[in-house]
């Protein structure tokens, strides 16, 4: 574990605030499974393997669909999501899994093209692309400028978490050489990018942030709108967004999946990769029933296309992504 | 049938009797309140007790991560470890946890939020029941604006919950994580209280499970001696499985803020404002007894302006700018004092901010979300892994003396540290003994006063032995001015004979023993 990270749980004080926008203390109600409970364990001499193996921690550390909530309202900035990522990656190995064994050989493992000579890099995980319909991805790269100007770079990876543990900045260079501008359906990926390229932040961005500076797809927003915003690319970036979107919200009318402190709750998607059968989850259907609770709303926007396979379950009104409000 | 204990012995019956209180026990840490790996008659009690649980389908926690979890509460100086944890369901599981805990007289300890300082909810051996799994909101009745919840329920999970349909809680501490059922058993202060009273004075009927596992539906018309016991009874009578809480309309605050640089003059004001029921929310936050800020808040534009028109002359606070002015010409002259001023200087820069955050503030920049902000900068400004927060509770001609003697008490011991002081308007139709053995001190007429005495570290390094005879000391002051404290539970127990006298505290440690035969609810906190 580096030091960083060491310090994150080192540095928490037990307050709880974690636990108020997280999904998985909202469906468990286990302490332990939230970072708050992880850290006072760890803190208390349960570190590392010791923690990892135990009943309940364990089990918090594969579930975390790393929403980054808890980080908007941790007050000693705690980097959470990282913590958790480290953790997986030794349960893994621990376990006797291999997820991240190929992305240690480097990130042309599981990167499908580069970007060269494309001004654009829209940069998709495989999860989203197999939850996802082609033409929206299509879509989503005529917006930006079509086949001519747009890369569209594929992680292939069946553990994004573990393979950008393992990323490497060269690598991580090679790939985006070339391209002015980085959109991620991946909230994850965006820290990442930026602490590797000397692209502007501005410049590498979510999917959500991107589309809703189009005119075109700002006045597709209705104020009777639901408006569900992707949680990593938010809670990740909080400090730059926050003001972005309550501007979106204040200028369209319309209402957002924000809690109280302004954090953003999750459906918990990470968990559809996970799940069996038709693909969601409880925690999903957990999620989306609260994020609806008490809320009018005649139409609901997601930002991320997988989103609204899961609010479909829950509601009968209309559920579409951003990107279909594209379409003419 | 009440049970009675096993066997005489096993636990003390009366840990607060006169032979209990010589001389004040300065720290808590691990004492053998429950031996029961050295007791012999107690040392299978433990496997007993969790193997009659298992009968009933509550299974014990008794992993040492889980435990490990609960080790210590927000104050940080008080350690202790429970044989399990359990966390409940339902007031059914509650009754069935307290029934099993009388017949092995095993201890259980109730936690909430966990977010005393004193060890309250710290279980030191036994069960540690943690009642944050109770979190549901039963009912919400929007015309009578009343809510039913369960009593672990977070107060941001009710406010959550609540904004959604356009309503608020009344009155809540500036702490999301603590829980309504822990609330109700101590007080809950919130900056409206000089309008509301205290948050335990906005419940209007419990589901309690007594300690010995009776679940009663309680009001002050219903069992009515039950819930007078319960609330503000410090946990001692039971615990709330479900309460119903009045509510109100959602509202912004409109916030003003008056500086000072006396300490006396500042609380003269506060006092003008609290007893003149001249606004919604008042408070005061000071940094050392130099920079003193006069919060002043409003639910409506109305009742500002009334404010500004009819109380506002009076008070003899100043703008920001004028403060800034007047600051800047006391330090020019006393430049012996640079090191204080640019203390007062980086507070003032880092903390503000973050009271007026953008996210948080309508267009005309009043707060949205007063909790919202208030507890986050409370955490990240005051909070830390080791928090002191000594208090006094004043009536109203007491409390200026109250502050002044314990600011005192504060510049003795850190350089620097942070007052918080609020009114709270009692409950005019409560009974006589409503507020006895509780924060609001007993010749308190119309308005009690309470102000907080928090250090602030700054990453100086302090014994548990310092902070706890700083608290001692904040408390003799208490004593001596027959006053009462917020925070008398746990690690200040040694105080309650000495706050509330000898006549209250028997009646009071009667009724518990008639009510907890085996003394095994919330052991140790008072009783």
């Amino acid at each position: 574990m580096t030091v960083e990270t060491n310090n994150a749980y080192e540095n928490c004080t037990g307050c709880a605030l974690c636990l108020l926008n997280c999904p998985l203390w909202r469906s468990t109600k286990d302490v332990l499974q939230t970072p708050f409970g992880r850290f006072k364990a760890m803190q208390l001499g349960h570190l590392s393997e010791d923690v990892l193996k135990e009943a309940g921690i364990s089990e918090g550390i594969e579930s975390c669909v790393l929403c980054g909530s808890c980080e908007v309202l941790c007050p000693t900035s705690s980097a959470v999501t990282e913590v958790t990522i480290s953790e997986r990656a030794k349960l893994n190995v621990l376990s006797g899994k291999k997820t991240n064994q190929k992305s240690r050989s480097g990130a042309l493992a599981f990167v499908k093209n580069t970007s060269e000579k494309k001004e654009v890099a829209l940069f998709i995980g495989t999860e989203d692309k197999d939850t996802l319909d082609s033409e929206l991805i299509e879509q989503a790269v005529n917006l930006f400028g079509g086949k001519e100007k747009v890369a569209l770079i594929e992680a292939r990876t069946s553990n994004l978490e573990s393979a950008l543990a393992v990323m490497d900045n060269k690598e991580i260079r090679r790939i985006f050489k070339g391209a002015k501008e980085i959109v991620s359906f991946e909230g994850l990926l965006l820290k990442p990018l930026r602490k590797a390229l000397s692209l502007p932040k501005k410049s590498i961005i979510s999917l959500g942030e991107r589309l809703l500076k189009i005119p075109k797809i700002r006045q597709a927003l209705l104020a009777s709108d639901l408006y569900i915003i992707d949680a990593r690319s938010y809670n990740l970036d909080y400090e730059r967004l926050v003001n972005f979107y309550d501007e979106v919200k204040k200028d369209i009318g319309l209402s957002m999946n924000l809690d109280l402190h302004r954090s953003v709750t999750t459906l918990g998607r990470d968990n559809l990769k996970r799940a069996e059968g038709e693909g969601v989850s409880e925690l999903n259907l957990t999620q989306a029933r609260w994020i609806l609770e008490g809320r009018r709303f005649k139409r609901i926007v997601t930002e991320h296309p997988a989103d609204a396979l899961i609010f479909r379950k829950v509601t009968d009104v209309p559920v579409l992504s951003i990107l279909e409000l594209a379409k003419d | 049938m009440k049970p009675t204990p096993k066997k005489a012995g096993t636990m003390h019956l009366d840990n607060v009797a006169p032979d209990s209180l010589q001389g004040i026990p300065r720290q808590r840490v691990n004492p053998p309140m429950w031996r029961r790996t050295s007791d012999e008659d107690a040392k299978d009690t433990w496997p007993a007790f969790v193997s009659d649980l298992k009968d009933l389908g509550i299974n014990i926690n008794e992993g040492r991560a889980k435990r490990a979890i609960f080790v210590t509460d927000a104050g940080g100086l008080s350690y202790g470890m429970p044989d399990g944890v359990f966390s409940p369901s339902s007031a059914t599981d509650i009754a069935e946890i307290l029934k099993a805990a009388q017949r092995h007289v095993v201890p259980v300890t109730v936690r909430g939020g966990g977010l005393g300082t004193e060890g309250e909810a710290v279980a030191f051996g036994g069960l540690l029941l943690n009642m944050s799994s109770m979190q549901r909101v039963v009912d919400i009745d929007a015309k009578n604006l009343t809510a039913r919840v369960e009593g672990g329920i977070f107060w941001h999970e009710l406010a959550e919950v609540l904004r959604r349909k356009g309503l608020d809680y009344i009155s809540a501490p500036l702490n999301f994580t603590s829980t309504v059922g822990g609330v109700l058993g101590v007080g809950g202060v919130d900056t409206n209280s000089p309008k509301y009273g205290l948050s335990a004075d906005q419940a209007i009927a419990l589901k309690v499970v007594t300690p010995t596992g009776e679940i009663v539906e309680c009001s002050p018309t219903e069992n009515s001696e039950l819930f007078n016991r319960v609330i503000l009874g410090y946990g001692q009578f039971g615990v709330i499985a479900e309460a119903t809480l009045k509510i109100r309309k959602f509202t912004p605050m409109r916030m003003n803020y008056f500086y000072y640089s006396d300490l006396r003059t500042a609380i003269e004001d506060l006092r003008v404002i609290v007893e003149g029921e001249a606004s919604d929310y008042s408070g005061i936050l000071t940094i050392m007894d130099r920079a003193i800020t006069l919060l002043v808040g409003f639910d409506s534009k109305e009742r500002e302006d009334e404010f500004t028109k009819k109380t506002e002359p009076k008070l003899r606070g100043h703008g920001e700018i004028g403060f800034g002015l007047r600051m800047a010409i006391y330090y020019a002259f006393r430049p012996w004092k640079i090191g204080e001023s640019l203390y007062l200087l980086k507070r003032r820069l880092l903390l503000f901010p973050d009271l007026m955050r953008r996210e948080f503030t309508g267009k005309d920049g009043e707060i949205v979300d007063r909790t919202v902000i208030f507890s986050r900068a409370v955490w990240k400004h005051w909070g830390s892994k080791k928090m002191t927060i000594p208090d006094l509770a004043a009536p109203e001609d007491k409390f200026i003396e109250a502050v002044e003697r314990g600011n005192a008490v504060c510049k003795k011991y850190f350089k620097y540290y942070t007052l918080y002081c609020v009114g709270i308007k009692k409950k005019q139709d409560a009974g006589d003994n409503h507020y006895e053995m509780s924060c609001v001190p007993k010749d308190a007429v119309n308005f009690a006063y309470g102000c907080e005495f928090e250090p602030s570290y700054g990453g100086g390094k302090y014994s548990r032995d310092k902070l706890q005879s700083f608290k001692n000391e904040i408390y003799d002051i208490g004593v001596d001015m027959d006053l009462s404290c917020y925070r008398f539970g746990g690690m200040m127990k040694g105080y309650i004979r000495r706050l509330f006298g000898d006549e209250v505290v028997e009646r009071h440690l009667k009724m518990k023993q008639e009510a907890d035969p085996a003394m095994i609810l919330n052991k140790n906190t008072v009783f």
